[in-house]
Parts: C-alpha cells; sequence; structure tokens
C-alpha cells in the first residue's frame, strides 16, 4: 500500500477526473461481480485495470462510462453522473471489438457520434479528418470495414472515439484479439495520441506487458469477489518508446505485477 | 502511425467477361435443359402416351401461340394480383415485424400465432376467405397475402432484434434518439434479413396468387388468371394447354423473383457478405 501513497502525493496537485467511492455490483442472478471499489483517477494519468478473467474489470469500466448501474455506492465524472447528458462527449468507450456499422465507409463510422450529439455539420470534415490522421488512416477514409484488417478495424474504432475530443477515454481490453506484433503496434500509436490529445485513459486490459507498458498506475484486480488487490505506480515517464519495452524498469514492473496477479484466485 | 505503410484495399472487381467465361457459365443449365426434352419427347415416343396424359414440348409450345391472348391476359391478371399481394406483404409485413421486434411481451404474445397461421393449409382458410370476399381479386391476393406475409414477418422481426450489443450501447453513449437508432442502426441492420424474406415472399406471393386464381378465380377474358385457367383446362383435359399456362405461371414467378432479387442485390452490393463478390 506504500505505493498507492506514494503516488497519490505525487499527483495530488492535479485534479480529480473519475472518483468511484465504495460501488458494488450485483447482477440479478445474485453474482457479486465487484465489491467495495474505491478509484481516483486524476486527470492525465493512464490507469489499467488488470486481473483474471471475471475480476470484474470490464464491469467497472461499463459502470464508469455509465452502460451499468453499481447496485451501491457512488460514481462520478468530472462531477457529474456517468452518462449525464451535460457531458456527453467528454467520455468515450472503445470496445473489446471495434463494433463498426458494416453499412458506413471509414468516414462515416467515424462521423458518427458528431452526427448523433447533432455536432454541426460543418465541423465535421476537419473533426474526422484530425482523428483519422492521428490513428494513421487518412487514406482509408472511404474504404469499407470489412476492407480492413483486425487493426486497423481497431484504429477507425479509436478514431471515432477521439472525434468527440474526449477528456476521458474508456477502454475495454481494445487490443485483446490482435496479434502480438499488431498489438504492439497499436500500444505505440496510442502513446502518442495519448500524448497528442492528453486525454485521460482507464484501461482494462489482462496482459500485463501492456499494461506496464501503457500505464501511470496499475490496478490489480483479484477474482470473486472482484476487488482492488493493489496500485502500482509505474515510474518511467512519458513519452515511452518501444525501447522502453526492453530496459530493466520495464522488467521489474512486470516482474511486481505478475507476483501479484499469482495471487489472485 | 502507420501499420508497415498499408496499401490502399483493392476490391475485386469481377473481370470483363470473356467469351470462355460466358461459355462456362451457360454451357451446363442450357445441356441439361437440351437433355431434360430430349428425355421428356423420348418417354413420349417410347410409353406411347396419350397427349392428354403427357403431351410433348412442342405441342406444349404449340398451346403456348394458340392460346397466346388468353395466356397473355391472363398473365397480365396474374402478375397485378402479385404486385398488389407483394406491395401488401412488404408494407403489413414489415409494420407487423417492427410491432413484435418493439417488445419481448408483443413478441411472446403474437408471434404463436402467426405461425399458427403460417402452419393452417390455405385450403382450410380459403373458403373462408370467398365467403367474406367473394370470388375475385381480393379474395385472391388476401390468399396469397397470407401465404407470402410470415417470410417478410418472420425475417424482419429476426434482423430487428438480433443488433449486436456493442453496437446499441455505442448509441446510447451518445445519447441516441429513437428515432436516429432505428434509422442508423436497427433498420441497416435489419437490411440483409429483410431482403431475405422479400426473396422468399416474391417466390411465394406468385404461387398465393396461382393458389388464389384457383380457388376463388372468377370472370372471362382472363379475369381469373392464370390458376383459373389451369383449374378450368384440367376439368376439361387439356393437358397440353393446362402445360402452357404452368410454364408461363412458372416464368412468372421466376421473373418476379429475380426482379427482386436484383433490387435486394442493389441496396446490398457496397457492404454486405452475400452481395459481395470474393476472389481468392
Amino acid at each position: 500500500m506504500t505505493r498507492t501513497q506514494a503516488f497519490t502525493e505525487r499527483s495530488s496537485r492535479s485534479e480529480t477526473l473519475v472518483s468511484v467511492r465504495g460501488v458494488d455490483k450485483q447482477y440479478g442472478n445474485g453474482t457479486v461481480a465487484i465489491s467495495g471499489i474505491d478509484l481516483e483517477v486524476k486527470t492525465g494519468e493512464f490507469v489499467s485495470l488488470v486481473g483474471p478473467s471475471g475480476c470484474g474489470k470490464s464491469t467497472l469500466l461499463r459502470i464508469i462510462a455509465g452502460l451499468g448501474e453499481a447496485t451501491t455506492g457512488e460514481v462520478l465524472v468530472d462531477g457529474a453522473a456517468p452518462g449525464d447528458a451535460q457531458t456527453r462527449g467528454q467520455s468515450s468507450f472503445v470496445f473489446q471489438e471495434a463494433t463498426l456499422l458494416p453499412w458506413r465507409p471509414v468516414r462515416q463510422n467515424v462521423e458518427l457520434p458528431l452526427e448523433l450529439m447533432n455536432v454541426p455539420r460543418i465541423q465535421w470534415a476537419e473533426r474526422v479528418g484530425e482523428a483519422l490522421h492521428m490513428v494513421g488512416l487518412s487514406n482509408f477514409a472511404g474504404a469499407y470495414p470489412r476492407e480492413l484488417s483486425g487493426g486497423m478495424k481497431m484504429r477507425v474504432s479509436i478514431a471515432r472515439a477521439l472525434v468527440t475530443k474526449p477528456r476521458l477515454l474508456l477502454m475495454d481490453e481494445p487490443f485483446g484479439a490482435l496479434d502480438e506484433i499488431t498489438r504492439q503496434r497499436l500500444n505505440d500509436d496510442l502513446m502518442r495520441v495519448k500524448e497528442i490529445t492528453g486525454a485521460t485513459v482507464i484501461f482494462v486490459t489482462h496482459n500485463v506487458f501492456e499494461a506496464v507498458f501503457l500505464s501511470s498506475r496499475i490496478v490489480v484486480m483479484s477474482v470473486r469477489p472482484g476487488r482492488i488487490l493493489e496500485q502500482i505506480a509505474v515510474d518511467t515517464p512519458y513519452p515511452r518508446s518501444s525501447d522502453y519495452r526492453t530496459s530493466a524498469a520495464f522488467t521489474k514492473d512486470a516482474g511486481v505485477v505478475m507476483k501479484l496477479l499469482a495471487h489472485t484466485h | 502511425m502507420t501499420e508497415s505503410t498499408p496499401k490502399p484495399v483493392t476490391i475485386a472487381v469481377p473481370r470483363e467477361l470473356k467469351a470462355p467465361a460466358w461459355l462456362e457459365r451457360f454451357f451446363p443449365p442450357l445441356a441439361s435443359f437440351v437433355l431434360f426434352i430430349a428425355v421428356w419427347q423420348g418417354i413420349i415416343l417410347a410409353a406411347q402416351l396419350k397427349p392428354y396424359v403427357l403431351p410433348g414440348p412442342l405441342a406444349v409450345i404449340g398451346a403456348v401461340v394458340d392460346n397466346r391472348s388468353s395466356l397473355g391476359e391472363s398473365a397480365l391478371f396474374t402478375f397485378q394480383a402479385s404486385f398488389v399481394a407483394f406491395l401488401v406483404v412488404m408494407v403489413l409485413g414489415t409494420v407487423i415485424a417492427f410491432v413484435l421486434a418493439s417488445s419481448k411481451f408483443i413478441e411472446k404474445a403474437f408471434y404463436p400465432y402467426a405461425v399458427m397461421l403460417q402452419s393452417t393449409p390455405v385450403i382450410a382458410i380459403a373458403p373462408i376467405i370467398i365467403i367474406w370476399f367473394g370470388f375475385g381479386f381480393t379474395s385472391i391476393v388476401t390468399i396469397s397475402v397470407i401465404i407470402a406475409i410470415f417470410a417478410v414477418v418472420a425475417n424482419t422481426t429476426q434482423g430487428l432484434i438480433s443488433v449486436e450489443n456493442n453496437l446499441q450501447n455505442l448509441f446510447k453513449l451518445y445519447g441516441a434518439t429513437k428515432p436516429q437508432t432505428l434509422l442508423k442502426l436497427r433498420l441497416p441492420f435489419a437490411l440483409p434479413f429483410m431482403v431475405t424474406g422479400w426473396r422468399i415472399a416474391a417466390a411465394q406471393v406468385v404461387i398465393g396468387v396461382i393458389v388464389g386464381e384457383y380457388m376463388a378465380g372468377a370472370g372471362g377474358g382472363g379475369m381469373g388468371g392464370l390458376g383459373l385457367i389451369i383449374a378450368e383446362t384440367s376439368a376439361r383435359l387439356q393437358t397440353a394447354y393446362l402445360f402452357a399456362a404452368a410454364l408461363c405461371a412458372a416464368l412468372l414467378g421466376i421473373g418476379f423473383f429475380l426482379v427482386v432479387n436484383l433490387f435486394g442485390h442493389l441496396l446490398l452490393k457496397n457492404w454486405h457478405e452475400s452481395a459481395i463478390q470474393f476472389e481468392n
């Protein structure tokens, strides 16, 4: 727990963006998915939720997004309830699958949030252009999803999440279905996107290396019921290049997380 | 931020059909057709069949030519009835599907009865319809609609209720209104299912009209359609004419199906697997 304290002191100057207090989630069938979750995320942080499957990390993320409701406890995103109409578009969600509309070409898929939020049409072209540029798909605006590889589809999905210029990016195992090489490339790119946009990210994964590479803080969760076991600050400063993957600091932190995960069952 | 400098993806474009490709495509069905005609004529010669049992291919062509004006009028009537029935099936079937898909309760309450209606033989329903609407156009269209509507209702409902969960979540996150979700998500998502329903209904609607005309057709001058010709010629053992009418009915059915099929293909050609030509 000393690690957590050290982290909190260091970042106490920045404001709290997400605050989760005493959250439990029990499903209709009686299963307790998560229990007694307290979590604060400050502006600019990259927080990963790591744990074995069934630890409720996705459930927690969905509650923060406003896609599910906590049975007890309180969640505030930028001072408002998640899913509040006032803060719409300030947080974006990236699903495990790309969840694109197959009948729309890339550009129109990225436009979708602007369309649904009634953003004036005159702004669309520029914002979609920016978002596609950020994920390196400027040349694919006219392609249909079926013409793209898995990695490229996920890039479109990320561009769609970025198009509203969100302050908070919620990502639910977005790269879980990709091969290792594509995953590392997308990790590198996500790092860059975060630098450019300054967005705060909460990232669910079960891949320890991905978590260590990306995160400023790793939240390790245990299973049945899902609880926060420990939080680990990753000290290596941003921006992190791919060389970081082979550094001693990386190996050390990955080792710490893996040792913790070994005790989660 | 590039994935090893991705190249623009090229879509498989069908190459211009060359003579061998044409031949490759049309030779097999043509060959089987010629074989079929030959076997047909051969059986008649070998078994010495009387023309009222099985007329030869030439006799059928002759009957088509002899009765061309009557067949033409009847085919037009059958086509009109099929067209009207198809429009009713499309509109009414889609509306029913939207109502069924609007809530689980409504679906559970009414879907079994739709299945029951579909499973009841038309033979049992037709007399009631004739009592209500009399012989003629209205009864014929009604019988056809009852036969064909289930395909549209079942497929459209299936499409509307199987929209991917996370796509719905996505729309929810951006505060999509109900009309937005309907027009931009549920309807396009259901479209491939709907097209399947239309294809089946297109074939069934013509069958339904022929059956309807057979049972509820009335009036001279082609006003009973091909189904009535079939009924009358079979009673009079005018077998060649009967075959001619059946041939017209088959061609009409195929034509109707092909038009609807083409329409569905045009709607889906850009994105749906079923309408895309793959090159391996």
